[in-house]
């Protein structure tokens, strides 16, 4: 059961030679096969590659190369399709990319090589990152590992499901309006959205780029610590790219909560969240408190509009990003008579019903006559958003709330009503919007079915050592973690 | 023992509330004229508003976007489209007059690398992916006549 194994617990096998980075990896490959033709989490994996990536990390390690080193030697990872990875295919779940193949590595992936890492797999995802179930790939139906008849999230719904299902240790994917949280709740395992700025986004296919940030999924807070070290830094390709120093986050964790302040937002707990939910999260909330933590309630008023607002920026972002698909220089093209027909018929064919409909929301807010009504409004209404959080981040060092507002919702149950979709992200949207930091772990099940609870906590930017420590305090005094999918 | 406090603290030119220090000294708070407004996540979703706005012209902004729709695909986003318009017709309630419009989390400004030689792609590896090639060159539809 090497596939079970989390990072730090590889990585100590690994070096002590219990066992070989080869054998771990075909531990990963057996597990895949037995599962993931019921789950469907990874699009496609080089074999090949990734057995000899794994028989050089072996080589390194009979060498004595250390961990301290490399600190993800020998430990297989899988990349959400949206992250270049040099030689490998990256289509986005999308047709229009079909038969892409990466000319070079993201920054992100090109630090996981240097820590080691054995990269292997793209995962599915929604098109271009633009959806909440991951149905809107155009390839495939990724299913959840705790009930194969419901989503895993989404849109990084095929990098939390493999995670959950223990396809791999750990996997990389992407958040712009909770695409790392949302799966992660879901699927049940931890999810990192790191403040704005923090990973470099050279090398990930934009879809909102005030907005996107790469992020890692893990079975544990310690395994997400490193792993967003592993990748964060400042980048001279990424010019949003922060020059702040990397803390060792692994370093800084363990000790307790006193004195930590939390607040609980009385936004996001009134109205219909699940009531499964509320109890798991309420429970979490007087379990930090016997952690040492004190808790006040804050306000976000203008967190009930950041769902309004996000579908004008993210839209309007992406509606410029994605004018890049036109057939020309990579990806699939369908011939006009002139450059226009083609442009037309190479986009209509190519992008599915999600991706044209936020292009098209999105040219239209930022088109003639329209702009200041909704852009430029939303700009400024994200304004407020953000100093919302200004002021509570006064008040007190990290805020709780669920992740999201029901456990994993039955396939095809909301594709027919995209608004019913967006909704789903309501408590993970702020935290792209403000630029801040935030983390989802999970804290307790359902009833029936047995489906993951993810709870969320949101930080300062550059705020991720704290929300590390807080996360990690209350892992390791619940027993929620442990747990394994039917599919694990 | 405490939480730590962040790398953030302290660093000039980030804003006050990013460094965690408290605001006591009256700088400018955004107006909260909806302090007690209602979260309407609840009772279930589907009570949302579906307002149709009337002046959105699908044909004309997908013309925009270059993106051909089937007949089917027009009336469809078009609705969908209606209702979502409708539902962010909410950001109309709110008084913004007085605030700056936010377009990125942090202020960085003016970023630029030395302007220094450095590798690129090869031809080859640029040309790779095109749909069409020759000569080293993109294909593309006649563009002048």
């Amino acid at each position: 059961m090497l596939n079970r194994l989390t990072l730090q617990e590889a990585a100590a096998k690994l070096s002590s030679r219990h066992c070989s980075s080869r054998e771990i990896l075909q531990a990963c490959l057996d597990h895949i096969a037995k599962v993931d033709g019921e789950l469907k989490a990874f699009l496609s994996y080089d074999t090949a590659d990734a057995l000899a990536q794994a028989d050089a990390a072996d080589r390194l390690l009979a060498q004595g190369v250390s961990q301290q080193e490399k600190p993800l030697l020998g430990v297989p990872i899988a990349l959400k399709d949206v992250l270049c990875h040099r030689g490998q295919p990256c289509g986005c779940g999308s047709k229009i990319l079909s038969g892409f193949v990466s000319p070079y590595d993201a920054t992100a992936v090109e630090k996981l090589k240097e820590a080691g890492a054995v990269i292997f797999g793209r995962l599915n995802m929604d098109e271009f990152a633009m959806g909440s179930s991951t149905e809107n790939s155009a390839f495939q139906t990724t299913r959840n590992p705790w009930d194969t008849a419901r989503i895993p999230g989404g849109s990084s719904g095929g990098s939390a499901a493999a995670v959950a299902a223990n396809l791999c240790m750990a996997t990389l994917g992407t958040d712009t309006g909770g695409s790392i949280r949302q799966p992660a709740a879901l699927c049940g395992c931890v999810g990192v959205k790191p403040t704005y700025g923090r990973v470099s986004r050279y090398g990930l296919v934009a879809f909102a780029s005030s907005l996107d940030q790469i992020g890692p999924f893990t079975k544990t807070v310690r395994d997400a610590a490193l792993l967003t070290g592993v990748v964060s830094g400042h980048d001279p390709r990424d010019s949003t790219s922060l020059r702040e120093p990397v803390p060792d986050y692994v370093a800084k964790l363990g000790g307790d909560l006193k004195g930590l302040r939390l607040g609980l937002a009385r936004e996001f707990m009134i109205g219909g969240l699940d009531p499964e939910v509320r109890d798991a999260v309420q429970a979490a909330v007087r379990h930090f408190e016997s952690l040492g933590a004190t808790i006040e309630e804050v306000s976000l008023p203008h967190s009930e509009f950041a769902v309004a607002t996000y579908y004008i920026i993210a839209t309007a972002e992406a509606s410029a990003n994605l004018a890049r698909f036109d057939g020309v220089r990579y990806g699939q093209r369908i011939a006009g008579a002139d450059p226009t027909e083609m442009y037309e018929r190479t986009r209509g064919s190519g992008f599915g019903a999600e991706v044209k409909r936020r292009i098209i929301l999105g040219t239209y807010v930022l088109s003639s006559g329209y702009y200041d009504a909704y852009y430029l409004r939303a700009q400024k209404v994200r304004a407020l958003i953000s100093r919302d959080f200004q002021e509570a981040f006064q008040k007190v060092d990290a805020i709780v709330s669920p992740t999201t507002p029901t456990a994993a919702f039955r396939l095809g149950e909301k594709t027919q009503d995209p608004l019913q979709m967006y909704l789903s992200d309501i408590f993970t949207i702020s935290c792209n919007l403000a630029g801040i930091s935030g983390i989802s772990l999970p804290c307790g099940f359902t009833r029936e079915p047995k489906l993951p609870i993810g709870l969320q906590l949101l930080g300062r930017p550059l705020g991720e050592e704290t929300l590390f420590r807080i996360a990690h305090a209350y892992e390791q005094s619940t027993p929620w973690h442990r747990d394994v999918a039917p599919l694990g | 023992m405490g939480i730590e406090p962040e790398s953030m603290r302290g660093r000039a030119g980030w804003p006050r509330w990013a460094r965690g220090e408290t605001d006591s000294d009256g700088a400018p708070r955004a107006p909260t004229p909806f302090a007690k407004s209602k979260w309407t996540i609840g009772r279930p979703f589907p009570s949302l508003p579906a307002v149709a706005t009337g002046s959105f012209d699908i044909h004309y902004v997908a013309d925009l976007a270059r993106i051909a729709l089937t007949p089917e695909e027009e009336q469809r986003l078009g609705e969908q489209l209606g209702n979502i318009l409708g539902y962010v017709e909410q950001l109309r309630k709110i008084d913004v007059s007085g605030v700056e419009p936010m377009s990125h989390a942090f202020p960085l400004t003016n970023v630029a690398r030395p302007d220094e030689r450095r590798p690129g792609l090869s031809q080859e590896e640029a040309l790779r992916n095109a749909p069409l090639r020759s000569n080293g060159l993109f294909i593309v539809p006649k563009i002048v006549e």
